[in-house]
């Protein structure tokens, strides 16, 4: 029994050792494994995560942003007395109190200035393209169009459109901000 | 034994540190993800609530522009407005908003529209308005995102130019157009026209979008501006001129630069009748005498030497059509007046014409009803007096070697004149005439202070 019970104990220590060893480095190429690629999930989570938070973050911003250069667009064309000037890149306003208010896009800037009594004040950064074009009331027969109008004298609606985007890593996607509005002049005499 | 439960314990306290470090990193992304879309949220809720006052408040401004349109701009104590504090008042609900307008009791109404808009509940709490005051504030109570806007309005007569049509305008022959101004002393003598005086805005227009929708050749004149519906042209022939006094009488042909325009757009609201029931004119002898009131004819013919003589204010009411011819002719005299209406198809105004001895047009007005399409002036007795006839075809024929005067505005479907015509417009008819309606001459928002800021709290009204 005691021979016996001894040689089993012998060997179950051998065997537990022998184990023991060869688990030690299987366990540890395994962990490696497994770390690397947690690591790897990780990293990839947090590239992807930040890139989304910084898309979202672009989007929210630029959508903030747009709103209120388009809020301070229309309100000024609402109220003025007359488009004085205009190209397909800038707008020249009579403003109600007389004085002149300019909107002008700088294509190399990216950039929408809005100049009222001498102060510039820049509307909307990082624009790629914005385009003013200039309408009559009267409506087109049969369609939702007005005529357009050849000259900033006859004009009393006003077409906008821009865009405004941010790169992540150079690429544009998720974080363009589209803008189109048609607004009428409410001075009638 | 130990040792194993030593190595137990580490291991356990690893993976709850990096639970909660995994977890914490998560959580805070989380919060991220939430704050931002929670402004994005807040942003175009406050957006929606700022951008939708604008149609509420236009809502508001229309309501009172009809308002001072059908009952002029006193009197507006009615159709549930209300009067207080010399302006008229109106609060109307548009769904779950509503506005506030006010009239103010003056010839040139000024208005003034608050726009009430429902504010999310979201954007309320982050305006920190109210809520705050529970207690003092009742349960019924809303939070509302307000914007206002001041808009002053003028009355718009039909007379705003000299000659206007809604379809094609001819002109030939030796047809001048100009004006003067019968208030203004110094654009007038004793109220009449003079050429020292004379001014260029003896506008034409016409509502058409023809290529040539107004013509003109020969030696035609005007001094003035040319307008057509969008697209419509103007042509212009021989020695015919358009533009300033200075661009004329320099001795240039064709349309000066900038006073020629394709953005006509005015509406010409038919005329009434007058009444439905009258006397017939008095006569003296084979003539007729209209004194003051309203008078009925089921026609009008003269010839000869007819006379109908105008001695007090009357209103002729003509159901059929009018005829004059020969030596006939309807005198006005000093301080009389006559509007004569005609529902007939053709007016035919010939012989020796209108004769109005007060010289100025407003005692002469002439209103074809839609049935009357056809209207002529001919002879060579001067003209004074306005034509609203949107219906009629208007024509003018005559002169031959004198030139004939016409000295005040009309508006008529069409116009074809030849002949020597000086045709004078007095600018003092700017606001005379059927009354096109209020027009807006500005629109200001109003700021925040005038509104006691963006956002108030009240209950809404019944």
């Amino acid at each position: 029994m005691s021979l016996a019970t001894g040689c089993k104990a012998t060997f179950t220590r051998r065997t537990a050792r022998t184990t023991a060893g060869g688990f030690a480095l299987t366990e540890m190429i395994v962990a490696v494994g497994i770390t690397a690629l947690l690591a790897l999930v990780i990293c990839s989570l947090s590239m992807l995560s930040g890139r989304t938070f910084a898309a979202m973050f672009n989007y929210v911003d630029l959508d903030d942003v747009n709103r209120g250069a388009m809020d301070q667009l229309t309100s000024d064309l609402r109220q003025c007395n007359r488009v004085t000037d205009s190209t397909g890149t800038s707008i020249t306003l009579e403003d109600s109190d007389g004085f002149t208010i300019g909107y002008n896009y700088s294509a190399g800037q990216r950039t929408l200035t809005r100049t009222k009594g001498g102060q510039a004040r820049v509307l909307l950064r990082d624009c790629d393209t914005l385009a003013f074009s200039l309408g009559q009331r009267n409506a087109v027969g049969g369609s939702y169009d007005v005529y357009p109008a050849a000259t900033a004298a006859t004009a009393k609606v006003v077409n906008i459109s821009w865009i405004c985007s941010r790169t992540i890593f150079g690429k544009k996607e998720n974080t363009e901000s589209v803008q189109t509005a048609r607004i009428v002049i409410r001075k009638q005499g | 034994m130990k040792i194993s439960t030593l190595k137990h314990c580490g291991t356990a306290g690893s993976t709850l540190v990096l639970t909660l470090v995994v977890t914490a990193v998560i959580g805070f992304l989380l919060a991220a993800y939430m704050n931002l879309i929670k402004s994005q949220n807040l942003s175009t809720y406050r957006s929606q609530a700022w951008n939708s006052a604008v149609p509420v408040i236009e809502a508001g401004i229309e309501d009172a522009l009809a308002h001072i349109n059908v009952h002029g701009a006193t009197n507006l104590n009615c159709d549930g407005w209300t009067y207080s504090g010399s302006e008229y008042s109106m609060t109307r609900a548009v769904g779950d908003s509503f506005y506030t307008v006010t009239i103010s009791n003056t010839a040139a109404p000024v208005i003034v529209s608050k726009g009430y808009v429902t504010l999310p509940v979201v954007v309320a709490s982050a305006q920190n308005v109210v809520f705050a005051a529970a207690g003092e504030t009742p349960p019924s109570a809303k939070s509302y995102l307000v914007r206002g806007v001041r808009v002053t309005t003028r009355g718009s007569g039909s007379f705003t130019k000299a000659m206007v049509a809604k379809g094609q305008i001819t002109l030939s022959g030796g047809v001048t157009t100009d004006s003067f101004n019968s208030e203004d002393p110094a654009l007038s003598t004793g109220g009449q026209y003079d050429v020292t005086k004379r001014r260029d805005k003896g506008d034409v227009a016409s509502n058409g979008s023809l290529i040539k929708e107004i013509n003109s050749s020969g030696n035609v004149k005007i001094y003035g501006h040319v307008s057509t519906g969008p697209g419509g042209t103007v042509g212009i022939n021989g020695n015919a001129a358009i533009g300033s006094t200075n661009w004329i009488d320099g001795g240039h042909t064709a349309i000066e630069p900038g006073w020629s325009s394709d953005d006509m757009n005015v509406d010409f609201p038919d005329v009434q009748a007058p009444f439905v029931a009258a006397t017939p004119p008095g006569t003296s002898g084979s003539d007729y005498v209209l004194g003051n009131g309203n008078y009925l004819m089921s026609s009008l013919t003269m010839s000869g030497k007819k006379k109908m003589t105008i001695t007090g204010n009357a209103v002729l009411y003509v159901t059929g059509n009018i005829s004059m011819s020969g030596q006939s002719y309807i005198s006005i005299q000093p301080g009389a007046s006559l509007k004569l209406y005609c529902a007939g198809a053709t007016a035919n105004l010939s012989g020796q014409g209108i004769a109005n001895q007060n010289g100025k047009a407003t005692n002469f007005c002439y209103y074809g009803l839609p049935s009357n399409t056809s209207l002529s002036l001919s002879g060579n007795a001067a003209f004074t007096g306005v034509i609203y006839a949107p219906s009629a075809a208007f024509s003018m024929t005559g002169g031959g070697v004198n030139t004939i005067d016409f000295v005040g505005a009309s508006v008529t479907s069409t116009v074809s004149m030849s002949g020597s015509f000086n045709f004078h417009y007095d600018e003092s008819l700017a606001n005379f005439g059927p009354n096109r309606g209020f027009v807006v001459m500005s629109w200001n928002e109003l700021a925040p202070s005038e509104l006691g800021g963006n956002v108030v709290t009240m209950t809404p009204p019944e």
